[in-house]
């Protein structure tokens, strides 16, 4: 009776609120697994103390309650709407609302665990602690408020892993994988995508927006599975090998101990992840033609290849620097490259075994720090998990102002832009200047209200382009073994919070995202009147 | 043209070489930059050894000897130049280029030959320093005679009105008339004239008493008349070189100033319309409102945070804000407490720089707006995809060519920035001085602050850093665009020259 109750209800046609509720679903699902491996891990101490009760403390029944209320919230929008047909304000709009709230409901499990509260930490500074971990999970970034003052390590299996899984989940991408589940969207799927996709442009794969999302999400796996696999085999626990293995193929770069991989302090760890992040920082469409074609295609993209160079050049001047100041080489070359790759794919992990340390890049001499600084920008290839301003625009924006050198030199020539042999679209370019110009502007107004919240400039500088690019560490007080709760004040890390999400959607769909909600309040205003 | 034995003795003799064949353009654009920088150089030194015998005359001798010099060596070879009928835009660009680069070597052999330094590395970064008008000398001004004094304010001034010339009366009017989008920034609000002859009477005739005026106003002050000249140069050409004595602690002189800097970073276009009472639709342009409204906000803001309030203070907060719009680079300091907001703000307003049109540095208000504009029509075109949104100034739609060249000026801008703090940090500077540095040279500003709002003394760092800087205070005073083109119209002459020479040996290798 309830069924066929439930079959009439008429459901109102609302995107945002369609994909909102079935993204929360699957956080709802992340939240249980997660609760159910603590239980399993409670568990498993216990027998082996001899104790037979089902444990519920710890972190198992703030994850069962965190997913029992994404469930229901996601659940009741799921069933009281359906998706209709999209213009470009309701995908910004879906896509915006979607990561917003999700993020707002991955914040419970540290909220209900009381993960933040440590002696003198208010609610407001827990909820605010909470959001910023949350959003910093889902958007890959890999900033932590985690620190002395409140270890990683203390606490449970099961949070540490959710915090992980935040990132998995987010590197490919909340909306790709809401769109493996609803053929329904057909076509406006693509504009969600693209709407979340990193790059200006997204790849199609198949002809179905669905196998596309699919494709996707099946070579993620498989490279996390692949990774996973590889850190186990170099040493770490099955634990760690998974938590690791789903934020080094997300580029996100959280990390289940206080010292990120300095913990292991192994070269051969560091060695499987400098490949896995590579692998992660570029093209998925790349992967996927590879497994197609059985056959490296990855050297003959442009975008790749200028990828690589970078860090291959940056990673030899550094280890020059390093070792002209001091460091053996084959030090200053571990270093060297593990620092440049993971700030190269805006993964965000640390090979410093404590403050001061070879791998800390805060403590070394200002000349490479300021080639890190500049992968804080770059990021890595577009159709990856990255972040980042993406190699690709940069190669765009300086075949663009080569052209216009040629161009004034020949002013009746036609010079197109290239990429590699490529000829990008006008429109294209178009677009790639304005991304750039509202990202520098972006950049100036965040740095500007961090300073006058009182972080010094470097810190808030590079702050904001970490958070902008979903990179992770930054750069002065905010270095790879500091905190973000005590390199900047809470105000600042909200600040930050909110690039961290306009970076991973690149920009433009969450400042527009209020815009088809205001045309649709400004409609019923207008009908309203009319009627009255 | 063939420099045949006969062409070369005739030249060297002055024997018929008015019947040569034009030269190619490039090397004439070329050479008459180079004769025009000796040119110039031994005038100002001539001038400075005159202007040093009211005092002790102590380089007097020198610069005499080595201004007649450069003079005579610059006057041959701009009298042995054939120019063709018409030169291109990158000849043009090219001829500023080698102008700068024979302005500085030759002034840094002045400053060598006097003994103001011992390095002629340190010598040609103050030459840079001078002719690019950046505040960031590292000598110490109590050692310097009057004539060396004048002889770098003067170099100021000259890269100053090199600055307007270019940028007020060769960049608009550059380019195939017929064909908007040839040009580099087409736009009649920027032409201070038709010709660019025209342009550079009314620059001049704009330039010349706006010295003049500020020199009787420093002097009434009572600093001196040798001091007020100084001072008025230095203000008028966004120089920043400050004489002996700290003239600028005087009150009435830092009014002066204030109005000086305002005057220098305002567009010459609209300093002309003021004095030809050509006033039109000046009120409601968009760029003047803009530049005095950020003069006076920021002022306003320096003023009320730093938590003194005092007149003095008002006055000093306005001094810093002008200083830094204008990249003038006066040195000042505000009464109360200098927040690290405010580094951020002057540092900010510092690389924005003035009105286009001006002769301040930093890539200019009006590229701002067109940039903030752009970016508003990408959030438009976001939503509406297919939608065609011409961006306006002053209810004037600019051209596409126009919004390109803003775009990449401020990608080659931060190209330029980022390139130089890498190269400054590796030479040893701290990260936040490394990036600071660079936009001060980029921007032709001065002086730079640490984040507590003291004054760097550029004395302190060493000779590679300073060394670094150098390229930047060369682009950014000559706009990067230019130097860039002329740069590639060069790389394409060795490439022809080698394709030449490639095809003479092969002919070399056929016929034997």
């Amino acid at each position: 009776m309830m069924a066929f109750k439930l079959k009439k209800f008429p459901k109102s046609s609302n995107t945002t609120l369609h994909v909102t509720g079935t993204a929360l679903l699957f956080v709802s699902a992340a939240m249980l697994i997660c609760a159910i491996i603590e239980g399993i891990d409670r568990e498993g101490k216990k027998i082996s103390n001899g104790a037979t009760f089902i444990d519920l403390s710890g972190s198992v029944l703030p994850l069962l309650f965190a997913s029992i209320i994404c469930l229901i919230f996601g659940g009741i929008a799921r069933v009281i709407t359906k998706p209709g047909r999209l213009g470009q304000a309701d995908i910004f709009s879906a896509v915006g609302g979607a990561w917003l709230f999700v993020s707002l409901f991955g914040a419970l499990p540290y909220l209900f665990d009381g993960t933040f509260s440590y002696e003198g930490s208010s609610f407001l500074i827990q909820f605010a602690d909470s959001l910023f971990e949350s959003i910093s999970g889902y958007s890959c970034t890999g900033s932590t408020v985690f620190g002395s003052h409140n270890p990683i390590e203390s606490h449970g299996s099961g949070i540490l892993l959710y915090r992980q899984l935040t990132q998995w989940v987010g590197g490919m991408g909340i909306v790709v994988l809401v769109v493996t589940v609803l053929p329904s969207l057909r076509a406006s799927g693509l504009g969600l995508i693209s709407a979340e996709a990193p790059g200006p442009e997204s790849d199609r794969l198949a002809s179905r927006v669905v196998d596309t999302a699919r494709k996707f999400w099946k070579i993620y796996c498989v490279l996390t599975i692949c990774i996973g696999i590889a850190l186990f085999t170099a040493g770490m626990s099955v634990y760690d090998a998974v938590a690791h293995a789903l934020t080094t193929a997300s580029t996100g770069g959280f990390s289940t101990r206080d010292s990120s991989i300095g913990f292991w302090d192994s070269p051969t760890i560091e060695m499987v992840l400098i490949l896995g992040m590579i692998l992660g920082g570029s093209s998925f469409a790349l992967h996927w033609r590879m497994t197609k074609e059985y056959r490296i295609v990855h050297l003959k993209d442009p975008e790749f290849r200028s990828y690589l160079g970078l860090m291959s050049a940056s990673t030899l001047a550094i280890t020059w620097i390093l070792t002209s100041n001091g460091l053996e080489i084959n030090e200053a070359l571990r270093s060297a490259a593990f620092n440049v790759v993971t700030l190269g794919t805006s993964t965000g992990f640390s090979n410093a075994t404590g403050a001061g340390s070879n791998g800390d890049f805060s403590s070394w001499v200002s000349g490479p720090q300021i080639l890190l600084f500049i992968f804080l920008v770059f990021g890595g290839c577009t159709g990856s998990t990255s972040g980042g301003v993406k190699i690709f625009r940069l190669q765009i924006g300086a075949s663009h102002a080569l052209r216009s050198i040629r161009k004034f030199r020949r002013p009746r020539g036609v010079f197109p832009v290239f990429h590699g042999s490529k000829v990008i679209n006008e429109s294209l370019v178009q677009r790639i200047a304005g991304f750039i110009a509202v990202y520098a502007i972006l950049v100036v107004a965040g740095t500007l209200t961090l300073t006058a919240l009182d972080t010094d400039i470097v810190t808030a500088l590079s702050g904001v382009i970490s958070a902008l690019g979903n990179m992770g560490p930054a750069l002065g007080d905010a270095g790879p073994t500091a905190s973000f709760a005590d390199a900047y004040s809470t105000p600042s890390r909200m600040v930050l919070a909110f690039l961290m999400l306009v970076g991973r959607l690149e920009i433009f769909p969450m400042l527009l995202m209020v815009v088809a909600p205001y045309r649709g309040v400004k409609h019923r205003l207008r009908a309203t009147k009319h009627v009255y | 043209m063939k420099f045949s034995y006969r062409s070369r003795l005739r030249l060297l003799t002055f024997v018929g070489y008015k019947k040569l064949p034009d030269w190619a353009s490039w090397t004439s654009g070329l050479f008459l930059g180079i004769s025009a920088g000796l040119l110039t150089v031994g005038f100002i030194s001539t001038i400075s050894g005159l202007v040093g015998l009211i005092d002790s005359a102590s380089h007097t001798p020198k610069l005499l000897v080595s201004g007649t010099c450069l003079g005579i060596f610059g006057g041959y070879l701009f009298s042995i130049i054939r120019p063709p009928q018409k030169h291109r835009a990158a000849d043009i660009f090219a001829g500023f280029f080698s102008f700068a680069t024979s302005v500085g070597l030759s002034a840094a052999t002045i400053f060598f030959i006097t003994g103001v330094t011992n390095q002629f590395d340190t010598a040609f970064y103050e030459a840079t320093v001078a002719i690019t008008t950046t505040a960031l000398s590292t000598l110490d001004i109590a050692q310097l005679t009057p004539e060396i004094e004048f002889f770098r304010g003067f170099l100021q001034w000259v890269g100053g009105l090199t600055v307007l010339i270019l940028g007020a009366a060769i960049i608009p009017v550059i380019g195939n008339r017929s064909d908007p989008s040839s040009q580099i920034e087409r736009n009649d609000a920027l032409s201070l004239g038709a010709t660019r002859r025209t342009a550079i009477y009314n620059i001049l005739s704009i330039y010349v008493p706006l010295s003049f005026s500020l020199w009787v106003a420093y002097s009434l002050t009572g600093i001196g008349i040798f001091d007020g000249l100084l001072l008025a140069i230095s203000t008028v050409s966004t120089g920043g070189f400050v004489p002996q004595g700290s003239p600028l602690e005087n009150a009435a002189v830092q009014w002066i100033a204030i109005v000086g800097m305002c005057m220098s970073g305002t567009s010459f276009v609209v300093l002309w319309r003021l004095a030809t009472k050509k006033i039109g639709d000046l009120r409601n342009s968009l760029e003047l409102r803009l530049y005095f409204s950020t003069l006076i906000s920021l002022g306003l803001v320096l003023f009320i945070f730093s938590g003194e309030s005092s007149f003095t203070n008002l006055r000093s907060s306005f001094v810093v804000v002008s200083s830094a719009v204008s990249t003038t680079g006066f040195p000042g300091m505000i009464q109360g407490e200098w927040l690290p907001a405010f580094t951020v703000l002057v540092l900010l307003v510092t690389a924005i720089g003035g009105m286009a049109g001006s002769a301040s540095g930093g890539f200019n208000i009006r590229s701002l707006i067109i940039l903030i504009r752009l970016s508003i029509r990408e959030l438009v075109r976001q939503l509406h995809p297919r939608s065609i949104v011409h961006i306006q100034i002053d209810a004037k739609p600019l051209s596409e060519s126009t919004v390109e060249h803003a775009v990449v000026l401020q990608f080659l801008f931060i190209s330029v920035v980022t390139i130089t703090s890498i190269a400054s940090a590796i030479a040893g500077l701290d990260l936040f001085s490394a990036i600071n540095a660079s936009v001060h040279s980029a921007a032709t500003a001065g002086p730079i602050r640490a984040i507590n709002g003291d004054l760097v003394d550029p004395a302190l760092w060493s000779r590679p850093i300073r060394m670094t800087l150098v390229p930047a205070m060369l682009l950014g005073w000559l706009t990067i665009f230019p130097v860039l083109i002329a740069a590639g119209e060069f790389v394409s002459l060795l490439k022809r020259k080698e394709k030449s020479i490639r095809r003479q040996i092969l002919k070399i290798k056929a016929s034997e």
